[in-house]
């Protein structure tokens, strides 16, 4: 479904992504590991739009992807949630969801809605709210509800846990299951490589901007590599 | 819908009632001897209560076909022509009483409160216009005189090559180019954000003020005069000031009813959102560039509008229309009112015009001393000083201000 061949990006003179081959096929959900500066963030900023390849190609259903910005990824129905939430602090959550269908029909709005309250019924009580005053869990649920309102084909989710309590960040996987188990892809980069590797059907090492190990969760969980260095079991 | 009918229609009521006995007694001051007087004036009456019912039916009428929008069909070709009507029973259920209420108040204010009245309803539009840019997208524009004076001496230039050439003519093209002139400034400006865009579209606005009083295509410092028959002709009955009066409410409330609709619009909430995260608009799949492009041109025909009507009124522009001082006084009146606030810039341009004035020419001040109409800059500054320390999100800050004001201190 999607797969990026051979990218190379970067910030400026700084290459971070040195030659990236990733795939991620229908109904999947894929984790990428990896430490800090790795690259993790920047490959899913790559597939979005926002930072551009210098060279690779990325395809998405069989054509290349040529989408120079990121509204216009959008368009092909890959959604990013990005790194740190970035809701709109002084609109309502209603308002926050709104802007996620921005694009689309305003007549399929009450239809998404109402699915995405049956995941978060929290926001269903807090539509007049504004988004700033909610918990860190609650805005990253906004977060994810926001993305699913732009009727997502593929959903890159930038680390969701970031920042959330033990208990929350449970819940926050047990919902990105859910949405997986409604047919959407998720393309998942996490800290938490426990969890991310639990939820998830395959997952991706990046060392310093390339893939150094790719294979299924159970295996990676179960690898002696991976545990020492990212599960901090010795 | 009935409910907002039967509110309605209770509150037309009320207000004959109340209104009754002051419009049919008019007060009559006598110059010579200082007297006042009240006199019995039925005509005045008469013809206030029937503007009234007319208002007022045309509004009943209207508020019924869209409500009931729902069980008839609206395609139907009558509907269809009656939709763009749709914004003005969208309004506050108070709405309908300004708007009888202003455009009413041309038959009865005298000449100095007409004028006075020409020029806050053209303020008032540049505060709502400004308010596009800075108040819903969050881009400074420091600049927007240079708009309001393209847009006059747009009018004034063409009407010198078309004799004859008159305002209703004239002024699509006069939003057109105005916008595209907006179009213009914006794009080399879309990289620069906060006080970085102030500092470029203030430099435009300055330039544009020494080119026009340097060339002399535009009377250079001299200005450009409206020729008599490009002038508002008057309603048959009315003077021309009157008229004019009517022209600038009319726009006024149009421009009203349509920002107010864009606001509620899926391209307000596209500004809204590129004001509080520009990063995560985008990735929420909202064309940045494009949004502030628009925003840009939008408001930018709207000080042109703005422009036009002024020079209606004054049927003279110089380049000081331009001048930064211009700027600076819009600005303020949205900063005052309230930034993003509609109802709010338009209080705080109502304000930030009238005190001036007010101190100027109060009989009851020019009473406590003939020359304290010197220090009315004075106190004007004083007022704004208070206004900020006290009330920093503006009269009618929206609550998303208030917020942010109270989360930075």
């Amino acid at each position: 479904m999607l797969r990026l061949s051979n990218i190379h990006a970067g910030y400026g003179y700084s290459e971070v992504l040195k030659g990236i081959n990733l795939e991620l096929n229908a109904g999947e959900i894929v984790t990428l590991l990896g430490a800090n500066g790795s690259g993790k963030t920047t490959t899913l900023l790559t597939i979005a739009g926002v930072v551009r390849p210098q060279a690779g190609t990325i395809t998405w259903n069989n054509a290349p992807l040529k989408a120079t910005s990121p509204d216009e990824v959008l368009a092909h129905g890959i959604c990013l949630s990005p790194e740190g939430r970035h809701i709109f602090p002084r609109l309502t959550v209603l308002e926050n969801l709104l802007i996620g269908g921005y694009r689309l029909p305003a007549s399929r709005n009450s239809a998404k809605l109402d699915r995405i309250y049956t995941y978060f019924p929290l926001l269903a009580e807090r539509t007049k709210q504004l988004g700033g005053t909610l918990s860190g869990g609650e805005q990253q649920m906004l977060a994810i509800g926001r993305a699913l309102m732009s009727e997502p084909k593929l959903l890159l989710l930038d680390e969701p846990s970031l920042g959330l309590a033990p208990q929350i960040v449970a819940r926050i996987f047990e919902i990105i299951k859910a949405i997986n188990r409604e047919g959407i892809p998720i393309l998942l980069v996490e800290q938490n490589a426990r969890e991310a590797l639990r939820i998830a059907n395959r997952g991706y090492v990046l060392v310093t901007g390339q893939i150094v190990l790719s294979d299924t969760a159970e295996n990676l969980l179960a690898s002696d590599e991976v545990r020492r260095a990212y599960l901090g079991e010795s | 819908m009935f409910t907002r009918l039967r509110n309605y229609i209770l509150a037309f009521l009320g207000l004959a009632f109340i209104t009754f006995p002051f419009l049919w007694l008019s007060l009559k001051y006598n110059y010579a001897t200082g007297n006042v007087a009240t006199v019995l004036n039925w005509a005045h009456g008469v013809k206030f209560f029937s503007n009234l019912t007319v208002a007022f039916a045309i509004v009943a009428i209207l508020m019924a076909l869209h409500y009931s929008n729902k069980k008839w069909n609206w395609s139907h070709p009558i509907f269809l022509t009656l939709r763009p009507l749709a914004p003005l029973v969208e309004q506050p259920w108070w709405t309908p009483f300004l708007m009888v209420v202003v455009l009413s108040a041309a038959f009865y204010l005298d000449h100095k409160s007409l004028g006075l009245g020409c020029m806050l309803g053209i303020y008032m539009i540049l505060a709502l216009g400004l308010n596009i840019t800075i108040g819903f997208t969050g881009l400074l524009v420091l600049g927007y005189a240079a708009f309001y004076a393209f847009g006059a001496y747009l009018f004034a230039l063409a009407q010198q090559y078309i004799p004859g050439l008159q305002w209703w003519v004239a002024f699509p093209f006069i939003f057109v180019l105005g916008s595209a002139l907006g179009w213009i400034i914006g794009l080399p400006c879309l990289r620069l954000r906060g006080d970085y865009l102030a500092i470029v579209t203030l430099g435009f606005a300055e330039s544009f003020k020494e080119l026009i009083g340097n060339l002399n295509l535009t009377g250079s410092d001299i200005g450009l005069s409206l020729s008599a028959r490009s002038m508002v002709k008057a309603i048959p009955g009315l003077t021309v000031l009157q008229t004019t009066y009517i022209i600038v409410a009319v726009f006024l409330f149009v421009i009203l009813f349509a920002i107010r609709r864009l606001y509620l619009s899926p391209i307000g909430r596209a500004w809204v959102a590129i004001r509080e995260d520009e990063v995560a608009a985008n990735s929420m799949g909202i064309d940045v560039v494009r949004m502030k492009l628009l925003a840009f041109a939008i408001s930018a025909g709207i000080g042109a509008v703005a422009g036009m009507l002024f020079i209606l009124y004054s049927s003279y522009i110089n380049p000081a229309t331009a001048a930064f001082e211009q700027s600076v006084i819009i600005l303020a009146m949205v900063v005052l009112g309230g930034l993003g606030s509609i109802y709010g810039v338009m209080i705080g341009a109502a304000l930030l015009y009238l005190i001036p004035e007010f101190l100027r020419d109060s009989q009851l001040i020019q009473d406590f001393s003939p020359n304290f109409s010197d220090y009315r800059l004075l106190i004007f500054g004083a007022i704004m000083v208070a206004m900020m320390l006290l009330r920093p999100q503006g009269l009618l800050g929206s609550h998303r201000h208030k917020h942010e004001i109270k989360r930075d201190t």
